[in-house]
Formats: C-alpha cells, structure tokens, sequence
C-alpha cells in the first residue's frame, strides 16, 4: 500500500506506506487524509527525496535503547550516513529544517510515554540529528574568523564590542 | 562584481542552532558568542548552553525537560550557588562523624566509608555516611544533623577481619580484602553494599592473591576505578607490587608488577608510577591491550625514598532519578581539567625530609602525547585515538615509547615546593581542584612566623574568568565579583623549585608552567585536624576520633527557595 504526497514545488511522490509512516507528521496526516494526497507546503521536492532515501535505508533499524541520560553525546556520524549528508551547504540546512518541520526532531516524553510514536522517531531523530552534528563538525576546529568564512556570517560587533567579547572569552581559549 | 551568499545557519530557528551548538565543546560554545549577535544572544539566552559552559559539560546528554526533576534553569541556579560558595570559602552547612581513631577509609562520589569494628589488624564492619545534606529540618538542627549513614556489619564467616576495601555505590559493589592469612596469601571478596552478598555482575565473587616471590606482603591497598581494581602490595624492605583486576570479566589487565603507585585516567588507561635505578616516571597503560603506550620521564637521576599519587575517585553521570534533593548526582565534571597529584620524598634528610608535590593535567598529558597532526582531533575521541596510536607489536609489556621530561612535563605540571603544600591526602584532589595546607609569611609578625592556610588549588581557570560576562546580569554580580578578589590568586608564570636529591647531594631545578589560582578556605581551621580530604562538594576534615563535613552542596532546590531565589 502506498500514500501520495505533494511537495511545495508541486511533485508528487507515491510512497510506501511503511516508509512514510516513519515521519511523525506525515503519520499523523494519513488519518485525516483518507485517500487524499498529502500536502507539504514546507517541504521541496529534492529535499523530500533526500529524506525519503534516508527513511528507506534505515527503514529496518531497531530502536536505540532509552538509557539514563548519560549517554555520550558524541558527533560521530556512521558511513552510510556521512555520505548521505555530503551535500552543499544548501542541501544540508533544507534537511535540517525539513527534518524539524517533519516532526523529526527526538521529543523525549512522547519516545518514553508513547510507544507508538517511539517507533517513529527513532529512525527520524537521526536525520536531524546528523545534520546538526554535521554542522557541529563544520565549526569544530576553525577560527572565528573561519567559521563566518565558511557559513558567510556577517560579523555585524563594532570593533569595539568584539574587543570586549574577545575579552571575554579568553578563559575559553585554552582548552 | 561579488554575489553574496546567504547565511544559512544563522537563518535557522533558534532551537534548532541551540541544538547545533550543544554538540560543541563548552569553550567552543562560549566562543561562539564571537562570530555575531545573533549567535552571541543564542549562547547566552539558552539555559541549556550556559549549563553546559558552567559544569564544563562535554559529550553527555541532559534531557530536558525532566519530568519533576529539575528544569535546566533551576540546575543552572544550584550550580552557581555552588560555586559561589566555594568562591567564598563559606560552606552552606556543617556536621561530624563520629569514628574510630585510624580507621581506614575510602571516598567515592559523595559517600565516605570507613572501619569500624576495629579488632587487630582489621575491621569487622564498614560504615558508609552520604556527604550531601538532604533534608532542610537537618540543616536547621545542627545537632542533629547527621545523615543515617549504612552500617554494614561483615563476620559472617566468610570474611572475619577486613584490611581494607573499595565501593562504588553506582555498581552496588564493595571489595573487601581479607586480613593476611596464615599462609601468606589474601582472599578478595566482591559484595554487594546493600545486601553483603556475593555481587552477581563478578566474574568470580572471590579472588586470592598470592604473589610467588617469597616476600611478605603487609599491607595491601586496593583502588577502584569501573571494571577495575588495583591491589597494591607493600613489603618494608621490597618495591611496591601492584595488579590489576577486572572484577567484571575476570581478566588481569595487569599482571603483578613492580609499580610504586597506579591511578586510573578513566576506563580504558591508567597511569603507572615508576621509581627504580634505570627509570623514573610515568608510564600510560592501556588496560584493554595490557600494554604502556608512552613513558613520561620525570626529572630525577636518582631513586626516589617514596612516590605516590594523589587523586580523585572515577567520575560518572547517573540518572537524575535522585531529583530535587540532589541534582548534582547526575552531574559528571569536567574531564578536561581533571588532575592527578603526585607526591614525592626526594631524601629524608632534615628534620621533615625533602617532599615535593607535583600537580598533572590529565588533558594535558594526552594532549602531548599526540602526533602535530592530530592536534585538532576532538578530545573526546581521545580514547579511540590512543587505541590506534601504537602498533600492538611495537610496545609490548612495561614498554613504551619513551618522552623526556622537557617536552612534556613543564606545561602539563607545576611543581610545588617543600612548604608550598603540606600534608596532602590520598583523596584531596576532585575534579580540578586539590584541597591542601599551606604554609605562608605572616605579614603582620616577624618573619619567622608562619600561619598555616587550608585552601583549594583550582586548575581550572575558566570559572575565574567566564565568571565575568555569566554574572554580569545577575543581582549576585557584585557580591560574586567581591568575593573572589578576596584571597584568590591566579598563578600563570613558570616557575622554578630546586629539588634536592638524596644521597648524591645534587641539587637542580625544575621548571613547570601549569596555571592554577588559590581559593582560601578561611572558614575551614587549620587545626586540629590532620588530615583533610575533599569530594566533590564537600570538605572534610579529619582529627583523631571523628570527621567534620563542610558541605559547599546547597541542598537541592529546596535551599534555593528558602533564600528567595
């Protein structure tokens, strides 16, 4: 059985059900829609593919097991998955923001108390997960001067305010 | 002409950049205040990130929200308060142990434990007291203001007499060394605390130790760091052998050596002291492949009277479970700033004898041990690092590749002078910080005359200064910013101690860099206790019949309340 979904640049997708039902929105709108497609107004064409192509792959994943809160909060990111993030910068900031508007965001209550959902997030926390730690490896190491280089942040302190910042942050310099 | 791209990162919501820069280092985070305002106000706006920066927290995961728990903004509250008051020398409350006089004793994460029952040559019960206040009516009371402590009463047979023993309340574990036998040998008994039963994650719930050599063993100290134990045998006229034990697998990550002391970096490497004719200095171990990966020398030609190290019990982060009452159980602290003391006596002569400590940052230390190309590694792969750091064929047993003292020591350690600190205890040191007694000029008197100091080295120089801009819109700003200009000392120039060896009569100098600044505790009497030990949040001080507790642990949330927070 498969749903359809129409994409903000009007492309329509057939997809699998048991893979659409692993983003928490699109789960959700299956209900409501009876056979109507569903509508992303917020999501592009290209970038539904990324996702889906993501969703697919891990289609089969078991759960990550909840753990106390001490998990390591490491930015390692698996083979499959570092090349499926090895996009343009474009690319990388549309999945994040899709992957939050999809719902793909890990919400701890709901994974604890609903274990319906549990199953859904699981494999969806990851694709925003690895982009945000994809962007966390992309400043790691690099001078200030670097970073805004790299992401073109417009530095708008005046020269005084920076200095005092630089100030600052001294004590973070030597780590 | 220039097209100009568009910012990406900055254009997304901001929960989303919070969620970015939490991966990050807190330094880098902090750091990032620097690249815009919009960044700068996302830093210093999310309660989550300035939590981090303030506990130093690296690479663990703090779910919020916790269900009536603690929300991050009431954590980030308690831990200033924390702070504060260590800042100010000034504990938020006070009680006393009462124990038997020279008992043995061990500390780990926020328990004290010690002998009681003593007959001869052992203990026939162990006692364990929590050194966090919990409950607000025990505050008021100081009388009674004594936490019901866990009294395990052990004779049942099995285990008559112990010398000594480790816990960790967080694997329910305590190892309890039997007395030495009649035949020389001692037996090692795995139990669980809450029950004394044999534990039922130990690979074997008894283990004799027997080293064949033919000497006597007297005494044998054990340190329990994770999965591993390490025994320590002494002998009066013999070195130091040592082992070490994984109670969980069952396996010996260490073999008997002859090691003067051992103390535990974390869970894979350890760190080993040697003190003999052809080598002094540390060696890096690696439990999981039983091999030294890099000897560190330390600046001696000739054999030490006595080495040993001084430090803290393993850190871990636990289930906030424990909620309101104590948040600071499920806080780890700062693997980055951690340090190991090393205490030496060089020669005997004079009235004292010559002892000079050395203070070791861990980071540090595995910081020089990597190649120039791997400078930018993250600090949390360390581990993954060193693991494939050294061909497994190249470096087998006790050795390693060697490094001389000048190129790592002077900016990793600092050296402390005989005077400089005084009487350091096995477990003074906690985190970044080391609880000792200094002996310093009274300036009013004569000079001659000399006062003794209880006070705190702090070798984590980010809360003295990050202090500024994270209290700079607080009320408490200005009676923080007092406070910590009053006894407080930042030390960052090298400095030069002239060690004296003994019996060559040489004398040289050594060199050390490593920036720390001096926190007084005035409010901590430098009499008459003679030994001090310090845990977390908690100071102790210790004379012949009892402990006295100085809790800098504000209780919980409650406490924050009670002062109209």
């Amino acid at each position: 059985m498969s749903i359809t979904i129409v994409t903000s640049d009007n492309e329509q997708f057939c997809v699998e059900k048991l893979v659409a039902q692993r983003i928490a929105l699109i789960e959700d709108m299956v209900e409501n829609a009876g056979d109507r497609p569903i509508p992303l107004p917020n999501v592009t064409a290209s970038v539904l593919r990324k996702i889906l192509e993501y969703c697919e792959h891990h289609k089969n994943d078991p759960l990550p097991p909840y753990d106390d809160g001490s998990r390591s909060r490491t930015t390692h990111i698996s083979e499959w998955d570092q090349k499926f993030i090895t996009v343009d910068q474009e690319m990388l900031f549309e999945i994040i923001l899709a992957a939050n508007y999809l719902e793909m965001k890990p919400l701890l209550y709901v994974r604890l108390n609903v274990p319906r959902v549990q199953c859904l997030t699981a494999c969806n926390a990851v694709a925003g997960d690895i982009g945000c730690k994809t962007v966390a490896n992309m400043i790691k190491g690099k001078s200030p001067e670097e970073i805004r280089k790299l992401f073109n942040i417009v530095n708008n302190f005046t020269p005084e305010e920076e200095a005092q910042i630089r100030k600052e942050a001294e004590w973070a310099e030597d780590r | 002409m220039t097209v100009t791209r568009p910012c990406y990162l900055t254009e997304l919501p901001a929960e989303i950049l919070e969620e970015i820069l939490s991966y990050l280092h807190p330094c880098l985070i902090a750091q990032c205040r620097i690249l815009n305002r919009a960044l700068k106000l996302i830093v210093e706006s999310s309660i989550e990130l300035q939590l981090r920066i303030e506990l130093g927290i690296d690479g663990y995961i703090m779910e919020w929200p916790l269900p009536a728990v603690i929300s991050a903004h009431e954590m980030l509250k308690v831990v200033q308060k924390r702070r504060l008051a260590f800042e100010t020398g000034t504990p938020f409350t006070t009680w006393t142990l009462d124990a038997p006089q020279q008992s043995q004793y061990e500390i780990s994460n926020g328990v004290l434990g010690y002998g009681i029952l003593p007959s001869s040559s052992g203990y026939n019960g162990i006692r364990y007291e929590n050194l966090y206040p919990t409950s607000k009516s025990k505050r008021e009371d100081a009388n009674h203001n004594k936490e019901p402590g866990k009294e395990i009463i052990l004779g049942d047979g099995l285990t008559p007499r112990v010398a000594d023993f480790s816990f960790s309340f967080d694997d329910n574990l305590q190892v309890l060394v039997s007395v030495l036998s009649p035949d020389e040998t001692r037996t090692i008994y795995f139990r669980t605390i809450d029950t004394n039963e044999p534990h039922p994650q130990a690979a074997s719930t008894q283990i004799v130790l027997k080293p064949r050599d033919g000497i006597l063993r007297t005494r044998c100290l054990t340190l329990l760091s994770h999965s591993h134990i390490s025994f320590a045998l002494y002998a009066s006229n013999a070195p130091v052998l040592h082992v070490i034990y994984n109670w969980r697998t069952g396996d010996y990550a260490l073999p008997y050596q002859n090691v003067d002391d051992i103390a535990f970096l974390n869970e894979h490497f350890a760190l080993l002291l040697l003190n003999s004719t052809d080598y002094i200095g540390l060696s890096v171990y690696n439990l999981d492949r039983k091999q030294v990966i890099r000897r560190l020398k330390l600046p001696f030609r000739s054999v030490l009277r006595s080495a040993y190290f001084i430090t803290g019990p393993p850190k871990r982060a636990r289930s906030p479970s424990s909620g309101k009452e104590n948040p600071f159980e499920s806080m780890t602290f700062d693997p980055k700033v951690e340090v190991i003391g090393l205490q030496l006596t060089a020669t005997n002569e004079g009235p004292r004898g010559y002892h000079a400590y050395g203070v070791i940052s861990i980071d540090g230390l595995l910081r020089k041990m990597r190649s120039p190309s791997d400078i930018n590694l993250d600090i949390d792969q360390h581990d993954a690092y060193m693991r494939q750091s050294s061909a497994p064929t190249a470096e087998q047993g006790l050795e390693g590749v060697d490094i001389q003292w000048d190129e790592w020591g002077p900016p990793v350690m600092r050296w402390f002078d005989d005077g400089d600190i005084f009487d350091a205890s096995f477990r003074s040191i906690s985190g970044s910080r080391f609880l000792v007694r200094q002996r310093r000029k009274d300036k009013s008197g004569a000079l001659s005359r000399r006062r003794n100091v209880v006070c705190i080295l702090e070798f984590n120089l980010r809360s003295e200064v990050r202090s500024g801009y994270i209290h700079s819109r607080d009320n408490e700003a200005t009676a923080y910013n007092e406070a910590r200009t009053v006894g407080t000392k930042v030390v960052r120039a090298e400095t030069v101690i002239k060690i004296n060896e003994g019996g060559t009569g040489h004398a040289f100098n050594v060199l050390s860099s490593l920036p720390y600044r001096v926190i007084d505790l005035p409010s901590i009497p430098s009499e008459p206790y003679y030994d001090y030990y310090l845990d977390g949040n908690t100071v102790l001080g210790r004379d012949d019949t009892r402990y006295d507790i100085y809790s800098f642990c504000p209780s919980g949330v409650r406490q924050l309340e009670d002062n109209g927070d």
